[in-house]
């Protein structure tokens, strides 16, 4: 839910429900009020009734003093207190019955025992209420129209820097080489989280590149001194007064030299994708990639090494070429040093799901460790233990599956590309 | 056959201008700054660069650059330590014929240079012929004798690699990687390269070739023509 419906919907609700319950409350204590009043001009109704029969006894021959009051002659021994009561009574303007309130009580004078009720219409008390009720209601909404306006109102003027630096910050890239410039706002609280943010993500920036220098600066380092060791094996291996034992020595320099510049790179390589720093990606044919790697193998292994076969059909998905160029290689690689010389090595895709299989014998440590850092089979002595890992890597980093099981002496591996696929 | 070198590391350069004098008797010349680099171009004609990418007074790319607006006809090879592809695509595009990552076997420098100014200079149409045999890259064609040698792709590429590294002692794992590029890891425990020189001889000496190709016990092989 957005901020602005949210606090809308909020102040909307808890208007609305104290404004009830203040109408209700408003309701009965007017009510209570307009009773009392009434209640009150009854009693003085009373005291003028009384001054009046004080004054003339002969109206006392009267029953009907007024229409709203009634006198009645009673038994000596009858003896009514004042006592306020509601009674309906007809209403001949009106022609119809109308709640009234009612003062009751005995008068005595001169052995004459009279009952006096006085009668007061609440017509016209009801019909204010009524209308102070329908008023008050009509005010309520229109000023809970008027907050909802004000509150939307405010709300686009006070949080607009908020929202101009959300959208900033969204559209920002960490690893564009522009600083992330925020508006300065007028609201403390703002500046302050616009402070906040520009400060880490600058440094996050700062990390971001500093990383990335890193591993393309140790690459550089340390291939450079391995390059040179190479080299100068190399040039030994040219010199003409070196036995044949010397001279496999050099070469075992050489190849040595080999193994720890291609361990440097396949360990830049994992640091680099654990790092995010293959981010950019395209719409790649799997297919086309496979073939590829396939009419590499066929030209290598031409003096029919393996049985290499295979199953394509078209499909792509998003993924970073390189990435996908890495995967797949590290896979038939993997193929190849592990599988049976003259056995078969087959590989299927069906879009999204690759499937590379080569005959081989059952693993000699446990499945669950196929994909860990330099666990290696008995025959790859040359392998340096993380061509699987980088495998399992590349798939972590796109959250794609990647299994692998032994049936019929075959080591099969399956990716499902679904989650990439286009 | 004149070359430049510019690179920063000197132990790395030494062996890069022994190799080449000793192989294909090239006249290296050796920078280590680009100014320096471009007082040297000034002075000779090249017929090819190597440029290493990392220099101390800038980037090798924006020597190529000078290089290619001087109008000339030199081959280029970038020659770097960052396995980088933004810096390969870069060195292509700006002009560079070719990129190679260190660390690289000298076999595989002295053959790319030696292809590259081939195809400069003689565009390609160069058949070239030691004794008996006559070799041409462009139609990937060997004859012997006059009778043309049937190949396949691997051993036709070997034979193109000890040819121009001839007289050298060329290590398994440089025909490996020439041949396998990124798989040559797998290659080497496969006697891959064993099989297809063990094929390369037996057709060579069955068009009456002679056996050039000498073992050097577990270590590689040498093309020996005196």
């Amino acid at each position: 839910m957005r901020l602005l419906s949210k606090t809308t919907l909020l102040i909307v609700t808890v208007s609305i429900f104290i404004f009830l319950i203040g109408n209700i409350v408003f309701f009965h204590i007017s009510k209570a009020m307009i009773k009392k009043h009434i209640d009150t001009e009854l009693v003085s109704q009373m005291h003028r009734v009384l001054s009046k029969i004080n004054k003339s006894e002969e109206l006392f021959q009267l029953t009907q003093f007024s229409d709203e009051v009634v006198i009645k002659v009673m038994p000596a021994s009858y003896v009514q207190h004042p006592q306020f009561s509601d009674t309906v009574l007809y209403d001949k303007i009106q022609k119809r019955y109308v709640p009234h309130r009612s003062l009751k009580f005995t008068y005595k004078s001169v052995n004459v025992n009279r009952k006096i009720s006085i009668y007061k219409s609440l017509l016209s008390s009801d019909k204010l209420i009524e209308r102070i009720t329908i008023s008050s209601i009509v005010m309520v909404m229109i000023f809970v129209l008027m907050i909802y306006i004000l509150n939307r109102f405010v709300f686009r003027n006070v949080w607009s820097n908020f929202f101009s630096s959300l959208k900033k910050i969204e559209n920002y890239d960490i690893k564009s080489l522009e600083k992330l410039k925020l508006e300065e706002t007028e609201i403390d609280e703002f500046d302050k989280l616009n402070k906040v943010l520009t400060k880490l993500v600058n440094r996050i920036q700062s990390d971001y590149q500093s990383l990335k220098e890193l591993t393309a600066n140790t690459s550089h380092e340390i291939q450079t001194p391995l390059a040179i060791i190479r080299n100068k094996a190399e040039m030994l291996l040219q010199s003409d007064n070196l036995s044949e034992k010397e001279m496999q020595e050099v070469y075992s320099i050489l190849t040595t030299s080999d193994r720890l510049s291609k361990l440097n790179q396949s360990l830049l390589l994992i640091t680099k994708i654990e790092n995010n720093l293959f981010d950019e990606f395209e719409e790649i044919h799997v297919n086309e990639i496979l073939e590829k790697h396939l009419n590499n193998f066929a030209m290598l292994f031409e003096a029919g090494e393996f049985k290499v076969s295979s199953e394509l059909t078209e499909g792509s998905i998003s993924i970073n070429p390189i990435l996908l160029d890495i995967l797949v290689s590290n896979l038939m690689k993997n193929a190849v040093a592990h599988g049976t010389k003259e056995g078969n090595i087959h590989v299927a895709y069906h879009h999204p799901m690759l499937q590379i299989k080569n005959d081989g014998e059952r693993l000699p440590f446990p499945e669950e460790h196929i994909f860990t850092r330099f666990v290696r089979g008995t025959n790859g002595s040359t392998s340096n233990g993380l061509g699987l890992e980088i495998v399992s890597k590349i798939c972590n980093y796109y959250s794609i599956t990647i299994n692998y099981s032994f049936k019929e002496k075959q080591h099969c591996f399956a990716i499902d590309f679904s989650n990439i696929s286009l | 056959m004149r070359v430049l070198l510019v690179e920063d590391e000197f132990e790395l350069a030494q062996s890069v201008i022994d190799y080449l004098k000793k192989s294909e008797k090239i006249n290296c010349d050796y920078a280590n700054t680009i100014d320096k680099a471009t007082e040297l171009l000034e002075l000779y004609d090249y017929d090819c660069f190597l440029i290493d990418i990392g220099l101390p007074d800038g980037n090798g790319l924006d020597l190529v650059k000078i290089i290619k607006t001087k109008d000339n006809k030199a081959g280029i090879i970038i020659i770097s330590a960052r396995d980088s592809i933004d810096d390969r695509i870069a060195g292509l595009n700006i002009g560079a014929d070719d990129y190679l990552v260190k660390p690289f076997h000298l076999s595989e420098l002295n053959a790319r240079i030696y292809s590259l100014v081939r195809r400069l200079k003689f565009e390609g149409n160069s058949i070239f012929k030691l004794n008996e045999i006559a070799l041409d890259p462009q139609s990937r064609e060997v004859k012997i004798n006059g009778t043309s040698l049937d190949l396949t792709k691997s051993e036709y590429d070997i034979l193109y690699y000890l040819i121009t590294n001839k007289n050298q002692v060329i290590s398994k794992t440089s025909i490996a990687e020439h041949l396998a590029g990124e798989y040559v890891d797998v290659m080497n425990s496969l006697d891959f390269v064993y099989l297809h020189i063990k094929n390369l001889r037996k057709k060579l000496i069955k068009a009456g070739c002679t056996d050039y190709i000498k073992t050097v016990y577990g270590v590689g092989y040498k093309f020996l023509m005196e």
